[in-house]
């Protein structure tokens, strides 16, 4: 059930609200009176009052949330009711706007907090009737507006992805700042359709991830509310199951055709991505399947919808991207159109006035955002949660746009690992995790922060970023068992460690880079490792066939090639001399001698290290 | 960009030391600029006016000035700036700029008066800008001004509405709450312990609407300020909520007056028999027929309303 809290002046106000919801839903409230304003306009009071009082509420909520749910999960989807008498226009919310107080506190805790349900109790109703309906409550239409806001909880609703829009009106106001022009803006929409909440939230958290807002529908009283209705802003992006089977459901949804009957807005939408499990076991599944297909096939060839259908499992954040092939549809990198991200750096010589570090307020709000979303990674005990905490870690990423170095590094390692522990705890996801693109994409991250390390000592400090992220990953991969992934963080790594060992030693690290660079290449893969066995063993045959058993003066008299080789190999994996050193030495000359200890050493390297990388390789599969 | 839009005389101080700065080009009248990082800081001199009367020729130059400010700020040099303002008072209304200048960007305007003060007002921060124009001291203006900006008329009498519906708004909650769970007797209950000592609602509520129990702002004051005095929305809340002093006694009244304070009355009446049993016994016999708290509530919230939809006007 709905947590429910209660921020206002009046304890009158508190005691009916506590009694009607307790009565009617048997919702315990939480209440506490807002601090008291400020008087005068000492700006060095309102300085240090807003921050303060932030903190005080920040830290009310959690507590208040962890002690009535006896978990680090109270907070998810719970409702805030806070009351800002004198609000008079949106803006006013900015966190920046060092002219408000209270208003600015509030809008720090709704940016801090995109878990809850911020319902304003204030005498300011904005333009957007969805906005209104949603978060802004008056007197008059208080008991209404609060019995939709715990109708919506039950009906299993979620702000974490900005589905309204709410943060992201108070995101616009925040980009026309000069010092927040960094923030991104989520203009577009989506809808994560599944009655499994871990698909839902893990499907909303990709669309999420790259620029759109979403909403996460579980229930069908939901689907039916939030998708029957016409009269809205159009949503670009869906992630379906096909085959819907909800608690609550009154009708089958896996006919497409009726499904979209019966939810007008979704054949508007333009991008629909159905993933499924495809079940074809009964001749009814089997019918539904072919009615599906004829009509999906109608929509591409009609309606001009772009369909994919993935099937369950999938293979983790980035695949779902790539596998939908929507990396390439959206022209804008990939994402979703209007969401910049990572930011565009500034340039060295700009001429702005001030601090290029993330604001003092914003780099608060990050901080209470990372702090949560660690305490949930050591908590965490189902895939929804952990996304949960996933969320958090990226919103604070994006307000701090990668300019206080350090707790950006904080922010973005604790993202890679939660969406790493979503991916390796969550069974409808594939064993093979997509590695290569999150490592790429730690690579572009360090680069942002980068940016914004003193230019002498970049490279260094972007590599040890690097390392300690990926160091984080390898022994998440490692308690999650994931073999091939931890392999690949580990080639990563050592790639990593040279690079950095080059840039320490620059003035002599070449004598040894090759060296240490063939040995990491052999690591990285069991096939990297055979073909450069097998390219030793032609080499060293080549050599001993043309120098020692040419077919013309061979002692023998014998194919020279083959004969070489069989001395290569004898002499490469048996680590001594050919049975006819004699020979060879008397034919090649001194400097066979050399070959043949070389040859042996050579073999002694690889054979060792191949026999313990096999190994590791057997004793953990 | 920020910009900070000064209206100062032509015999002030600010005037005379922005005499040095370039002038910005393709404006009606002389407007001076200075450019801090990308920020600008503009003076302009409030329009005169060939009116006789004083009245009338401040009125004059007010709208004068303002209608150049607004143009001054939707020009294209300045269409994406965040609009301040700070202006000589009473020669610039700040309404019709938030109304008028596009897309929402005037941020803030506080008036202030050409004296220096004991206390540092926003004539002191001005001089010292004007002084040193830099980064600091344009931070201090610009955050003054939003700290002492003056809020409109429809803004106060917004908030005032919301504050009077707010104190009746927890009886309004308990009633809904009761009649949703069919009048019961565990909520009388509850509702008996919870307003036994409850008193005073209408008397604060008073505080807010009217000058003679009020410490603070008011609507009586600001109805009285912006000319709806005899306005029909008014005299309504005046027989809803009427004041201390003319409050009438139902046994004393005419039948014709008490038909005028019918619903305030029935309002009262719920109020009163909150605190005790017998009388929740019979407010409950009532409310089952209808919630008069309730549409009283809700008439006075829409006269209120009204007064706001005018004043806005």
């Amino acid at each position: 059930m709905a947590q429910v809290f209660l921020v206002t002046e009046r304890t009158d106000l508190a005691a009916a609200v506590k009694r009607y919801l307790l009565s009617k839903d048997r919702i315990e409230v939480s209440a506490t009176t807002s601090p008291r304003q400020l008087s005068g306009t000492g700006h060095e009071n309102r300085a240090q009052w807003v921050p303060h009082t932030f903190s005080k509420l920040a830290d009310w909520l959690e507590t208040t949330a962890e002690q009535t749910t006896e978990s680090k999960f109270g907070l998810l989807n719970s409702i805030c009711l806070i009351e800002v008498p004198s609000l008079s226009s949106r803006s006013e919310l900015n966190p920046l706007d060092r002219t408000k107080d209270w208003s600015a506190v509030v809008g720090m805790l709704i940016l801090a907090f995109p878990e809850i349900s911020w319902g304003l109790f204030t005498p300011y109703e904005p333009r957007n009737q969805r906005l209104t309906h949603f978060h802004y409550l008056n007197p008059g239409n208080f008991c209404e507006r609060l019995d939709y806001l715990v109708e919506l909880q039950k009906e299993g609703f979620s702000p974490l992805f900005d589905p309204d829009g709410f943060r992201n009106s108070l995101r616009q106001d925040l980009s026309r700042e000069d010092q927040a022009k960094y923030i991104p803006i989520r203009k577009e929409r989506s809808v994560s359709i599944d009655e499994e909440e871990s698909y839902a939230y893990f499907n909303a958290y990709v669309a999420y991830r790259f620029g759109f807002r979403c909403n996460v529908v579980t229930t069908y009283q939901m689907m039916i509310d939030l998708l029957s209705d016409e009269d809205q802003k159009p949503i670009t992006l869906a992630f379906e199951d096909i085959y819907l089977n909800f608690a609550d459901r009154r009708m089958s949804m896996s006919r497409l055709e009726e499904r979209d009957h019966r939810c007008k807005v979704l054949p508007g939408i333009e991008n629909r991505i159905f993933v499924t499990s495809g079940h074809s076991t009964t001749a009814d599944e089997r019918r539904t399947a072919a009615a599906n297909k004829a009509y999906l096939d109608f929509l591409v060839k009609e309606r001009r919808r772009y369909i994919e259908t993935l099937y369950k499992p999938g293979s983790g954040v980035f695949d779902l991207w790539k596998k939908s092939k929507l990396e390439q549809r959206f022209q804008n990198d990939g994402k979703a159109s209007g969401f910049i991200w990572p930011p565009k750096p500034i340039p060295r010589e700009s001429h702005t006035e001030g601090t290029h570090s993330a604001p003092g307020r914003l780099l608060w709000i990050s901080e209470r955002l990372i702090k949560r979303a660690r305490q949930i990674h050591e908590n965490v005990n189902s895939v929804s949660q952990v996304i949960y905490g996933a969320a958090l870690t990226l919103e604070a990423q994006e307000y701090l746009g990668y300019r206080t170095p350090t707790t950006s590094l904080d922010a973005i390692a604790l993202k890679h690992q939660l969406e790493v522990l979503a991916e390796s705890m969550f069974n409808g996801i594939e064993y093979h995790l997509d590695t290569k693109s999150r490592f790429a994409e730690i690579e572009k991250e360090m680069k942002c922060v980068g940016d914004w390390f003193l230019q002498d000592t970049r490279q260094i400090s972007e590599l040890n970023a690097e390392i300690g992220l990926v160091s984080d990953l390898v022994l998440t991969f490692r308690n999650y068992n994931q073999f091939s992934e931890e392999q690949a963080g580990l080639a990563k790594l050592r790639e990593l460690h040279r690079q950095l060992w080059v840039r320490r030693n620059r003035r002599w690290s070449w004598i040894v880079w090759l060296f240490r660079f063939y040995i990491d290449t052999l690591l990285a893969s069991i096939r990297n490792f055979i073909i450069a066995i097998a390219a030793w063993l032609l080499l060293f045959g080549i050599i001993y066939a043309a120098s020692a058993h040419r077919a013309s003066d061979s002692v023998d008299k014998g194919f020279g090639f083959l004969h070489g080789m069989e001395d290569s190999i004898a002499t490469f994996f048996g680590m001594q001399p050919p049975p006819d050193f004699s020979d060879v030495t008397k034919m090649g000359g001194e400097w066979m001698v050399w070959l043949t200890l070389f040859a042996i050493l050579v073999g002694f390297v690889h054979l060792g290290i191949f026999v313990s990388h096999l190994y590791s390789i057997m004793s953990r599969r | 960009m920020r910009v900070a839009i000064i209206v100062t005389e032509i015999k002030s101080d600010l005037w005379d030391k922005s005499k040095g700065w370039p002038i910005a080009p393709g404006f009606h009248g002389e407007v001076k600029v200075a450019g801090i990082g990308k920020d600008q800081l503009l003076v302009l001199c409030q329009a005169e006016s060939e009116e006789q009367s004083e009245p009338r020729a401040i009125r004059d130059s007010r709208q004068k000035t303002t209608t150049w400010l607004v143009d001054l700020s939707n020009s294209a040099s300045y269409e994406n700036a965040r609009i301040y303002v700070a202006a000589h008072a009473g020669f610039v209304s700040f309404n019709e700029l938030r109304t008028q200048i596009t897309n929402g960007r005037f941020h803030a305007g506080a008036e202030f008066s050409h004296q220096t003060g004991f206390v540092r007002g926003l004539f002191d921060y001005l001089l010292e800008l004007f002084d040193k124009v830099e980064n600091d001291t344009f931070e201090a203006v610009v955050e003054y001004i939003g700290q002492r900006q003056e809020r409109t008329y429809a803004e106060r009498l917004k908030t005032l509405k919301h504050r009077v519906a707010s104190i009746f708004l927890p009886v309004s909650v308990d009633l809904y709450a009761w009649h949703e769970f069919g009048f019961d007797d565990l909520h009388l209950q509850e509702l008996r312990e919870s307003y036994e000592m409850d008193d005073g609602r209408l008397d604060r509520a008073r505080s807010l609407l009217y000058v003679e129990s009020s410490a603070g702002d008011n609507v009586e004051k600001l109805v009285v300020e912006t000319n709806l005095k005899d306005d029909e929305s008014w005299t309504a809340i005046k027989l809803l909520l009427p004041p201390k002093s003319v409050e009438p006694v139902p046994e004393e009244v005419e039948e014709d007056e008490a038909n005028g304070y019918k619903e305030f009355f029935s309002a009262k009446y719920v109020l009163d028999n909150l605190k005790d049993r017998d009388g929740l016994v019979a407010l409950r016999k009532k409310l089952r027929v209808k919630n008069t708290f309730g549409a009283w509530c809700k008439e006075l919230d829409r006269h209120l309303a009204q007064l706001v939809d005018k004043v806005n006007r």
